[in-house]
């Protein structure tokens, strides 16, 4: 519990809850591991989780149809590593929508902490604090995703 | 303080990472993602920092191959 609540406080999607509210999150969830090879999400599928990089890697790879300006064969093309602390799923919590990329386990003994969407809602729905507080988080962590993808167009790379 | 790094590869078909560090990267320092090793060969502040978090852009190149993903 309290390696969760430590994984949690150090996630950005948490910073600024304090321990009790963190806890009830924690109440909502619960922790999954993986190996190295093993598909996470695929892309198109329904969503209804958010994760949280507890240990390990995952990559996030995308289709051709999906990032229609990355040239190559219509085969999932690797975006991005994701590591301790990191949130992947988090549009499905805004959005409702079909999984936008594919996410693989890299290392294996990969622990991610896993948020029911449904359950989620339901706990921002009682507590607009927290609602709140990882609404804006979700808002920043999207924003640096962003910044972080279009850093090698703008310098060419 | 926690630094959120984005690791861009140079030199490689890596994709690059995001990942969270108790401690800031440094130049020369080598760095390992999914088996691979990198030096970090330029760090740069991506935004400002914001409460706890601090946001980082670095910049590797590949050193060694040893790979252990599968498939």
């Amino acid at each position: 519990m309290s390696e969760v609540i430590e994984l949690l406080r150090r996630s950005e999607l948490f910073a600024g809850l304090p321990e009790e509210k963190i806890e009830q999150i924690i109440s909502i969830g619960r922790v999954k591991r993986f190996n190295a090879g093993e598909t996470i999400i695929a892309e198109g599928e329904p969503s209804d989780e958010m994760y949280i990089v507890e240990e390990g890697l995952v990559e996030v790879l995308v289709s051709e149809m999906a990032l229609p300006d990355v040239a190559g064969p219509s085969e999932l093309t690797p975006v991005v590593q994701l590591g301790r602390g990191q949130v992947f799923g988090e549009m499905a919590l805004v959005d409702r929508g079909a999984r936008s990329a594919t996410v693989r386990c890299v290392e294996d003994g990969t622990t991610l902490f896993v948020i029911p969407r449904e359950a989620f809602w339901r706990l921002c729905e009682a507590d607009h604090h927290i609602g709140y507080v990882v609404m804006r988080n979700i808002a920043r962590d999207l924003s640096f995703k962003l910044r972080v993808r279009n850093l090698p167009r703008a310098t060419g790379a | 303080m926690i630094y959120k790094v984005s690791y861009v590869v140079v030199g490689s078909r890596h994709p690059g990472a995001i990942v969270n560090r108790d401690t800031p990267p440094v130049l020369g320092e080598i760095v390992e993602l999914g088996g691979d090793r990198f030096e970090v060969v330029e760090v740069a502040d991506l935004i400002p920092p914001q409460g706890d978090f601090a946001y980082l852009h670095v910049t590797l190149r590949p050193i060694a191959r040893g790979r252990r993903r599968k498939g």
